[in-house]
């Protein structure tokens, strides 16, 4: 069996967080809420923004809110 | 700061994912998992994100299992994988808020024809489907008998068993290599993906009782278990 020597571990800083959702949105032209309310309708088509939104939805909305 | 449980949980699961990943369609993938909050993990393949943020995720690996890194990355197919992990209402099991398996084509412009999604808490659409990015003229003829506009293939959602039942990452590198969908196979890997898929029905086993607990102590009655209700049964 192939086995990792090391834990791949990290953690994310919010602040980089919000601002790369955020110009990631802005780059299709949406604000942050279009894209949470686009995301939460399921109505997001690009890969790129549907990825984001698989990524990190349960702390996204949690950030905003 | 994280949960001690979830952190090792999420931690225990990207390892699992990679030895899947290195048993059967893949050689030095690393998965790796990234705490977005106190209660949330991210577990995708490539280096752990730290400070930078997310935009280093690719969530890609490549379908090879060749020895030299620099031919897997020549692979003319990759796959995305991602999880986001965090504990069930009881804290103490570990649930999916989303998932994401891709069969892609390039690993530069991450195009992925097939995926398989999964959203916990989708309401619109349903929570485990599959998306495919094709042509059907039978599609299209059927949208024109219904009186509405051509609409890609792809934006269907087509159903895929519900949270509990949801294909696993073991169904579909199966389905891959069933398919002949990536360019090769670990000789073993069927037992990299018998033992991924036990323990994956275990754990949604036990969820599904935890979830219906009348109907688990019915259906063992019936087949003479005896079941007795503590303080701890809801």
């Amino acid at each position: 069996m192939s086995r990792s020597t090391n834990i791949r571990f990290g953690v994310v800083n919010h602040d980089a967080l919000m601002s790369n959702v955020t110009a990631t949105a802005d780059r299709y032209g949406l604000t942050l809420s279009e894209f949470i309310r686009a995301g939460e309708e399921g109505s997001l088509v690009d890969d790129e923004l549907r990825d984001l939104w698989l990524s990190v939805s349960a702390i996204l909305t949690r950030l905003v809110s | 700061m994280a949960r001690p449980q979830l952190s090792r949980l999420a931690l225990a699961f990207a390892q699992q994912t990679e030895d899947l990943l290195n048993r059967t369609i893949a050689s030095g993938a690393v998965v790796s998992a990234t705490q977005l909050g106190s209660d949330v993990y991210l577990v995708a393949p490539g280096p752990p994100l730290g400070e930078a943020g997310i935009e280093k995720l690719t969530g890609l690996v490549p379908a090879s299992i060749d020895r030299s890194p620099a031919k897997r990355t020549e692979s003319p197919i990759w796959l995305k994988i991602r999880y986001q992990l965090t504990l069930d209402d009881e804290a103490t099991h570990l649930t999916t808020n989303s998932s994401m398996f891709g069969w892609c084509t390039h690993h530069k412009s991450a195009r992925c024809p097939i995926r398989v999604e999964y959203e916990r808490h989708k309401s619109h659409k349903p929570a485990s489907h599959i998306q495919v990015d094709g042509e059907s003229s039978g599609w299209a003829h059927g949208l024109g008998r219904l009186g509405r506009d051509h609409s890609p293939l792809q934006k269907l959602h087509l159903p895929l068993g519900g949270r509990r039942f949801r294909p696993s990452l073991e169904d579909f590198i199966e389905f891959l290599i069933q398919e002949q969908m990536v360019p090769g196979k670990h000789a073993s890997w069927k037992d990299g993906i018998e033992e991924g898929r036990q323990r994956w029905e275990s754990m949604q086993t036990r969820a599904t009782v935890r979830r219906n607990p009348i109907d688990a102590a019915k259906q063992l009655r019936q087949m003479g278990y005896t079941v007795k209700k503590t303080t701890r049964l809801r």
